[in-house]
This record gives structure tokens, sequence and C-alpha cells, in this order.
């Protein structure tokens, strides 16, 4: 079945295949049975069907004789390249006219019609315009038929004819037995124009996209046609994948007559797979298309294509570095030409253009964009509607898993399925996958898919990691050296690439020192005592690069992320590198924050710290809460670090605020003394001491400013994690 | 002979509906004097043209000539056309010069027109076809009968003309000329016309400064249906088509159409038509947000508007039609004016003068219509378009 020019079809195929627009055909029908005094106009896209139904049309008049006997349906071709005057488009009409009755073998009215169409040839344009159109006239007259002027692409012949639209209207406004019945693939301002002669003259009917259940019944009667019963097992037991595949072609009819064929086919590589098909089959004509467009247009299409979204002129204009009349006139020219939709943006007096066949421009990205996300970008949205917010999830869980086979898989699938999941944790993971995957097929393919200085600038860090870890590993692996027994280079590298503290630089740096004979130290270093393990699957992370280890955390995000992964006590030592490496503490989650208080009290030392750094950050209000929580909890043991706290919360002078909290506490134990003594730590009133038992002011003493002087308190806060962690 | 619903094209005999009255009305002070039909577009005036020329010929008053002259792009193809029109009544043959006549003078007209192309000779040419017509309108004002001449689209030709000569003398010579036949007492009994078209000659001839060669017409208002006569109107279409539509829901068409032309109403009852189910008031409502919901029909409005007017006039515009979106009857100047004051705060006068000049065009491009100093949008869809789309 041929797709792209309906009129090869035979006669039986468009009568077999013809379903989508049947309540239009009826509708032209029946008003030609009523005398067809109004002329029609059909508006829709490329792959709309308007040559098709204007096709069909022709046939239901042939083929029903009454209708026949009253009615001859002049086609003309799809483009009429030869109209260059008014004459030559009425002479056009009576060439369809003399074929249609050739058809019929009525060769007498033949004669008469080709003599007459002779002696105009020799007159001049006015005489041949207005006697040709006579003869049209006459003709109908003489044999009580209506002429029904079934011209595709309408706007061609309009353009052709822009100082003869009054005459053109003259010739169509009185009862004279012509009708025109018009096709055009872009809306016809001359409809809309108020000062224009064709202003609201024609019944406007636009071809839409089919509905879901239209566009079902079309691809399952082209599948039926094509004796493919598969695609209806297809419909009936994966409904779901009709459905996405209809809401992104849009539903035209040209696109599901290939879909159709599409679905027919082998299936097991998924709904992406499909996609991928598709594509391949637009291939042909979607370049024919573009290769057609004049060098300067082609740039344009080109940038508002990988924009995707509806550009403005100016943004075209930068995009392009044409100046901006140019821009204009050829966003304009390709808006005339079909090629472009102009659209009103939210803003008043703000106009978008954008490609106006979307699959269209699904194609141009795919094909051309180098930037992953960009190419991407309508495969996300895709993704979205088709499986829906846990289904989506769940596929990229099982992608992350999976190793994919289609072309959509690779990099770009992973960058896709990350743009479109909203958990953050498996966005990374997707993400990490697509940088994993164009590490491994080289730089120059990472630098030119990715965008490190624009939208996926936030990869850097990752490539950088990845690159380097797997640098290191290859370079221990492949040095020479000797260990000791208990040691390889391999095992070496792992504990490098896996230490959970070490900036990446230090790692490095480690790595250098083994490959040049240093390794006492190095191995000394990496074997320290693990006190608060971090878990598997974060030291996993970090060996891989995934994620930072702690003392290359830069962002909340990533923060964030090891905390997601981190054991339960690893936190506590995740949130104080965090919170001193991200300046910004209130983007730290409370529930961070109070997951640690409540998790294991022998982190006292490092919730306190934590405390202090984000005291030191100047949000006192966020820990308030928490700070109350612990106080009430504390026990003589905690006193140290708690008071330290408390000291360097009066330094930064909330001294007020925390007397006033005191006064609130109420301690779980049984000693309510502790209130006073903390209250020494901000006010240094000696004398307050008196009052309690010698141990305890031996306790507070131990930690106070007054006996080792306020610097220590500092470096207490600053060195309070433990030697080894 | 049944009514058919027909859109965008002039209605004849049979399917003209509703307007006896306004016949009548004309065709009483044709007879006394020389009218401008004025209507903004789609209201009726060709059809309303045809009937009058029925009217007379069926009543005897006069010898009706219709005649469109959008072909025209000269004052010669003008003449030509008019006097071919009088010519091929029966009665107009009697007052057309003899064949050998008209030869000599075609011969010599001919020779003047082609002499070096129309445009370039026309000083020469021009006297040829005023001569010409002065003397067979000479002829014609010798008619026992009176001829009732309408004359459509003759807009189209003045801005034909005038694009033949900037300066404007051209078109002014033209319209003088004209002017002067209309005047010449020897037609005062034998020659009336009437002049109608899709572009309003009163607003061409003033935005040319030529009002005053055509300050001799009586200037006659065409309105849109009175409400009981659209209901007729969609009955008998309903009727037509075998459609069930209930009184009721025929009022409800005519509040959808808001201004009665039978354009608006033969709209509506086209998608009620291909509508498949039964009318119903639900089944209006779904036709309804259809017809609005024809995008690129309706956007090209809203884009038109920043294409033809620019910034900040098309500011001033969106504020006056989203102002008269609010409701069916429109608004008033002051409460446009109030609506632009955020654009334009510091000058007052001068905000009112722009505003001025922006209604101006939106109801010279089919926006608006102006209607006892209030303004409405001319059309009920599109200002459902308007606050659907563009003002939400």
């Amino acid at each position: 079945m041929t797709v792209y020019n309906p009129h090869l079809q035979s006669r039986q195929e468009l009568l077999a295949t013809f379903v989508a627009r049947q309540p239009l055909l009826d509708e032209l029908v029946d008003d030609l049975r009523r005398g067809g005094k109004q002329h029609h106009l059909l508006i829709g896209d490329r792959g709309a069907g308007k040559t098709t139904l204007l096709l069909r049309l022709a046939a239901a008049i042939e083929d029903d004789k009454k209708l026949g006997r009253k009615c001859v349906a002049l086609r003309f071709p799809e483009e009429q390249y030869n109209v260059a005057r008014l004459s030559d488009f009425w002479l056009n009409a009576l060439d369809a006219l003399i074929d249609a009755l050739s058809q019929r073998g009525e060769r007498n009215q033949v004669r008469v019609l080709e003599a007459k169409i002779e002696a105009l040839e020799a007159k001049d344009e006015a005489t041949r315009t207005e006697q040709a159109i006579k003869t049209l006239q006459a003709w109908a007259k003489r044999h009580k038929r209506l002429i029904v002027l079934l011209v595709d692409n309408l706007s061609l012949v309009l353009d052709r004819l822009a100082n003869d639209h009054w005459a053109l209207r003259e010739s169509l406004s009185s009862d004279n037995g012509l009708v025109m019945i018009g096709a055009s693939a872009m809306f016809l301002h001359e409809a809309a124009d108020y000062q224009s002669p064709f202003y609201d003259f024609f019944n406007i009917h636009e071809l839409g996209p089919l509905s879901e259940v239209e566009a079902e019944r079309v691809v399952r009667s082209l599948a039926q046609r094509a004796g493919t019963p598969h695609v209806a097992k297809v419909l009936d037991e994966d409904p779901g994948r009709f459905k996405a595949l209809y809401t992104l072609t849009g539903g035209t009819p040209r696109t599901l007559a290939l879909l159709a064929g599409v679905l027919a086919l082998d299936h097991r590589g998924g709904i992406e797979g499909d996609l991928d098909r598709l594509l391949d089959q637009l291939t042909p004509y979607y370049k024919a298309r573009f290769d057609d467009l004049p060098a300067q247009s082609q740039v344009v299409v080109n940038a508002v294509a990988l924009h995707w979204h509806p550009i403005t002129a100016a943004a075209c204009q930068t995009a392009t570095r044409i100046d901006l009349n140019t821009v204009s006139a050829q966003l304009n020219r390709l808006v005339k030409s079909g090629v472009l939709a102009k659209v009103a943006l939210p803003e008043p007096s703000k106009l978008g253009f954008q490609i106006r066949e979307r699959f269209f421009n699904i194609w141009y990205m795919m094909r051309t964009s180098r930037r992953l996300r960009r190419k991407l970008v309508w495969f996300v949205e895709f993704l979205r509607i088709f499986y829906g917010e846990e289904a989506l999830r769940q596929r990229a869980e099982q992608l992350i898993h999976d190793t994919p086979t289609e072309k959509l898989d690779t990099a770009a699938k992973f960058l896709a399925f990350a743009s479109a999941v909203t958990d953050p944790s498996l966005r990374r993971q997707l993400e990490y996958r697509a940088v994993e995957k164009l590490v491994n097929e080289g730089l120059p393919a990472l630098y030119e898919q990715l965008d490190l200085e624009g939208e996926d600038q936030h990869l850097g860090p990752v490539v950088d990691r990845v690159r380097v870890l797997r640098g290191i590993r290859a370079q221990l692996r492949a040095a020479r050296i000797v260990l000791p027994r208990k040691y390889t280079t391999a095992a070496l590298a792992e504990l490098i690439m896996e230490d959970p503290v070490l900036p990446l630089a230090a790692k490095q740096v480690l790595a250098k020192a083994i490959i040049l004979g240093r390794w006492k130290k190095a191995i000394k270093l990496l074997s320290r005592k693990n006190t608060i393990p971090p878990g598997k699957q974060l030291l996993q992370s970090i060996a891989r690069g995934e994620l930072p280890s702690l003392m290359d955390i830069q962002t909340t995000d990533e923060l964030k992320q090891i905390l997601a992964q981190s054991s339960q006590r690893f936190r506590a030592l995740s949130l104080l590198f965090g919170i001193n490496r991200i300046l910004d503490s209130s983007r730290i989650l409370d529930k961070d924050l109070s997951s640690i208080i409540h998790s294991d009290t022998s982190l006292i030392f490092y919730t306190f710290s934590i405390l202090s750094a984000v005291v030191q950050h100047g949000n006192w209000p966020q820990i308030r809460p928490l700070t109350h929580a612990l106080l009430e909890r504390l026990t003589a043991e905690e006193m140290r670090p708690a008071f330290a706290f408390l000291q360097t919360c009066a330094e930064r002078g909330l001294t007020t605020q925390v007397e006033e909290l005191l006064q609130q506490v109420r301690p779980a134990s049984a000693d309510s003394s502790l209130p006073k003594i903390l209250h020494v730590a901000i006010t240094n009133d000696e004398a307050s001491l008196d009052a309690l038992a010698p141990e305890m002011r031996a306790l507070v003493a131990a930690g106070s400013p007054r006996r080792e002087g306020a610097k220590r308190v500092t470096q207490k806060r600053t060195a309070s994690r433990p030697k080894h962690w | 002979m049944a009514l058919e619903n027909i859109i965008g094209k002039p209605v004849q005999a049979e399917n003209f509906f509703g307007r006896d009255d306004e016949v009548e009305q004309l065709r009483a002070i044709s007879e006394r004097e020389h009218v401008l039909m004025l209507a903004p577009r789609r209201v009726g005036k060709t059809s309303l043209l045809h009937a009058l020329k029925r009217h007379v010929d069926a009543t005897g008053a006069a010898i009706g000539i219709y005649v469109s002259v959008a072909t025209a792009t000269t004052e010669a193809q003008f003449v030509q056309a008019v006097l071919n029109a009088i010519y091929a009544t029966k009665h107009g043959r009697s007052l057309q010069p003899s064949l050998l006549t008209r030869a000599r003078r075609l011969g010599r007209g001919v020779k003047g027109v082609k002499g070096g192309g129309l445009e370039v000779a026309f000083e020469q040419a021009a006297p040829a076809w005023q001569d010409e017509a002065d003397r067979a309108f000479a002829v014609i004002f010798t008619s026992d009968r009176p001829l009732l001449i309408l004359i459509d689209e003759l807009p189209v030709l003045v801005l034909a003309v005038n694009k033949l000569d900037p300066t404007g003398a051209r078109v002014r010579n033209f319209l003088l000329w004209f002017r002067n036949l209309r005047q010449h007492p020897d037609g005062a009994g034998t020659l009336r016309f009437v002049f109608a078209g899709s572009i309003g000659l009163d607003n061409v001839t003033r935005r040319h400064h030529l009002t005053d060669t055509i300050n001799d017409l009586r200037l006659w208002p065409l309105g849109p249906f009175e409400r009981a006569a659209a209901h007729d109107f969609l009955s008998q279409l309903a009727t037509s088509y075998k459609l069930d539509l209930t009184p009721s829901l025929c009022g409800e068409i005519c509040d959808a159409a808001e201004w009665l032309i039978p354009f608006h109403l033969q709209v509506i009852f086209g998608a009620l038509r291909e509508h498949k189910a039964s009318p119903s008031s639900a089944i209006l409502r779904d036709v309804l947000e259809s017809l609005i919901d024809r995008q690129p029909y309706f956007s090209y409005w809203n884009e038109r508007l920043h294409d033809s007017l620019g910034a900040p006039y098309d500011a001033f515009a969106h504020a006056a039609l989203a102002t008269c979106a609010h409701g069916t009857d429109g608004a008033n100047f002051d409460k446009m004016s109030h609506a632009c004051a955020s654009i334009a705060t510091s000058d007052l006068v001068e905000r009112k003068a722009t505003l001025k000049w922006v209604l101006d065009v939106l109801v010279n491009d089919g926006y608006l219509v102006e209607i006892d100093r209030r303004w409405r949008f001319r059309s009920g869809l599109l200002r459902r378009y308007w606050r659907k789309h563009v003002t939400r």
C-alpha cells in the first residue's frame, strides 16, 4: 500500500482502506446531492487524509449513478505548478473535465471541448480566462451537471494567483454550476482575513487527528487488508502499546498506516523498538522533505526543531545568528509552506513557531541533535505518558538491571528515563549508567553527546570520578611492584576506590605513591580502623564513581544520595561532612537530623558537632526543636559535647535564645541540675556552680572554657570526630 | 423549495430569507436617492442586492441590473462592466450604440489603451474612457424605464486604481466623474445606483480623503435579523434538513450567535447538522465548543493583531478586546480606556486617542461592531474563543 502517494492507490485499494474520514465524506456527498451550493475547504496537516478524501469523493460521485448524473468530479494534480495566471487554473479545469469525460467515453463532448481549448491558445489573458470560465459554465448548464472542482493544495493555487483572488471569488460566487472543494495543508489566512475576498467564504472542515477509537479502527482495517492478523492480536492483548504510539504519532492517518506496518513486525524490542522502526520507515520521506528546503530555511528549521517547544523569532535569531528581519521572513515563509506552525504564547502579543508535524520534529531531533537530552526530549514525554509514574519507576529499575538491545537503549535511553522519573535516587543511578556507557564509548562520544556546560553540567563530577577511578584501577593493575603477600595491586586499587572519606585527588596521589613504590604509608592509611562502617551499597557506589566520597561532597543532592545509601550509623558522619561542605545548612532536611538523634546514642559527639555546624551557618531555628529534644534526654556522660555546643551557640550571639530554651528543658533523667550546669556554658557564672555536687563541678570544669580557653571549644567542635571513623 | 445551509456564498432566490421589509425599504429609498448600503462582512449585502433586483424586476418598478466590479482594475474596465450589464438586459439592448459606432469607438479606445500600456499612457487614455462612458450614458439617460443599477464591490476597484496612482489624483478623478454621472440632471428620472461591497466604501474613501466624492449617497445600514426572524430562519433550516429543533433550542442558538446575522446562524446550524446526534442543549454546547476550538481559524485573529498592529497598539487591542469579551453586550469606551491604563498611564489624552484609533481598526478588521457607543464582538463565537483561549 502506498502511504505517501494516495493518488497511486488502485480504486479497490482506495475504497477498501478508506475508513478514517467517512462521516465527512458522507456530509460532502449529501451536500452535493442537495445541489452543491456550498464551497468547502479541508484543512489538515500533511498525512491527515485530505488527498485521499478528495479522491474518495471523486470515486463516490462516479460510483453513485444518481449523483454521477448530477455532478462531475474534476481531479487536479496534487500540486498545480503550471498555474501562473488565472486562465491557467480554468484551463486546467477544462483539461480535468476532458479527462473525466474521456473516462466515461464521451468522445464527442471531449472533441468539442478540445477544440474550444485550442481556440483559446492565441487569445490574450483576459479573454482566455473569461472564455474558459464561460465554457465550463456553459457545459454545466447544457448538461445540467454540477462541476465539482476538487483542488488539492488550494493554498498553492491562491499563492500563485495572488492578484486574482477577487476574480476567482467572483466566478465562485454565483450559482453557475461550479462548486469548489479545496484542501490545504495549512490554514488559509485568506479564509479568516476580514479584508480578503475569501473571508468566511468556505465551509471549513479541519481534518484533525483521529480519536483513539477511530485510529484503532483504521489500524485494524489496514491490518486486515494487509493480511496481518498479528496486529489485531497486539491491539487486543497490549492496548497500552498502541495507545502510546497513537499519542506520539498524533493520530494522523498517514503515520497510523505506518504504525499498522510496524505493529505487524516482531515486537520483542518493546515499545522503544516500535519507535525505532517507525522512525526508520519515515526517514526517506522526511529526509526528502528537509533536503528540498533552501539552505537558509534548513538553518531556521534546524533551530526550531532542536528547540522542540515553540520558539520566538528573537530566540530563533539568537540560535541561528541570522539577522532578525531575515529570520522573521524565513519563519513566515516556512509557516506559509506548512513546515512550521505559528502559535500564540501565553504572554499576550508574543508568537512562537514550532514544527507543524510533531513526528517530523522527533525524527529530526533523533537524527541531528548531538546532545542526547535534546535528542530525547520527546521520548521523555512519551515515557511519562506511556508508563505513568509507578510503572515508569519499575521500568527504570528493570532497565538498570537489564542489558537492553535496541537502538534506543544505550546512554540515550538511560538519560531519557532519568529525565522522566521523579525519584532522585533512581534518576542518579540512571544518569550514572548513561555516563558509564558513554565513558565506555570513549571521550569524544562523551563530550559530544553530553552538554557538560549546559543542561548536563551536574554530571561533570560523575564523569570525572568515573574516569579517574577507572584510571586508578587500570594503572595499579598494570603496575609491576612488589607488595607484601597479603596485598595485590588489584586489591589496593579497590581499597582506594571505595574509600568513603578521601577525596578523589587524594586517591590519585595514593595510587601514584603505590605505583612509585611508596606503598607502606598508603597501605597504613587505607587499612585504618573502620569504626563506623558505611554499608556495602555505599562503598560500591563510591568505588564506581556513582557517588562522591565524603570529602568531595559538593551539593545537597549528593549528600542526600549518600545519606540514602549509608548505614544508619554512617549517616551521622556523612551529615557532618556534608554540612561542613555545604554552606546552606537549611537545605538539610529536618528528618535527616532527627533520624540521627534517635538512631544511636553512641553518636552523640557527631550529633552535637552537626548541630554546631548548623549553628555556624546561622540556622538556629532549624535545630532548636532537635536541641530541645536532645537536652531533655541528656545524661551526665553526654555533658561535654553538649557543653561545647552551647558555647558555640553563645559565640554566635544566641545566648538569649539558649537561656530561653534551657528554661523550658525538662530533663528526663533524675538529675534536674543539668540545665543549671549547661547554663554555665553560656553565662560563665561560676557562682552558680557552687550549688552543685563536687563531681558535677569537676565535670563541668573539664569542659569549661575558663580553664582550657575559648579556643579549645572551637577546636573541639571541629575535631570532635574520632580519629578513626 | 427548501432552505439550504449555505455558509459564505451569497444566496439567491429561494434561499434568501427574512429581509422583505429591508428590500421594500431599499426599493423605496432608491426611487429617490442613490444608496450606499453599510454593513460589516457576511451580513448579507450581496444577497440583498440580488433580492432587490428580483423585486424591482417582478414589480416592474425598475429594471434591476446587478453588476459586481470586483474584477475590474481600471476605470475603463469598470465602465465596460457596468455597460455590459446594462446591455445584457432585454431593455438595455435598445440603449446600446449601433455595432458600427461601437466598432469605431472600440478601435479608437483600444488604440489609446494599448499604446504604451494603460498605466503609462493613462493621461492620454483617461479622456478616452470618460468620453466613451459619457456618450454611452447619454443614451442610457434616454431610457423610458428607470434603471436600478446595483453595484457590488466598488471599493475593490477604488483600491486598485489608487494603487496605479498612489498620489490619489487618478482615483479622485474617477470618483468625481462618477459622482457627476449620478448627479447628471438627464439621469434624474432614469438612473439610480445602489452600492455595496465587502470592504466599506465609506471606510475606503475616508482613509483616502475622498469622502466628498460620495457625499451624494444616502447611507443605509443593514443590520442583523430580528430575533423572531432568526427563529423562523432556523426553524425553516431545520425543516429543510429534517432536524428536530425546538423553539427553546432555536433561542439557545440565537443566544450563542449573539449577533443574529444569517452567516452566524448558518455556521452554528451547519455544525449542529454535522453532529450526528439529535439536537439538544448539551449537543449545542458540544458543537459550540468544537467550533471555538477551531484553532487555526480563530488563532489567526489573535496572531493578526500582533502582525498588523505591532507594539504598543496590539496591547491596546488586546486590552480592549479582553474587556469587550466579558459580556455579549461588549463595553463602552471608558471601560476600555480604563483597561488600557496599565499600558499607557502617562497621558490620558494620548491614551484615548490611541484607543480610538485602535477601535477603528478593530471595527474595520471585523473584530468588533459599534452599536450605540458600545463596542461588542461581531461574532459570538470569536468572543467565546477570546474568553477561552486568549484572555483566560
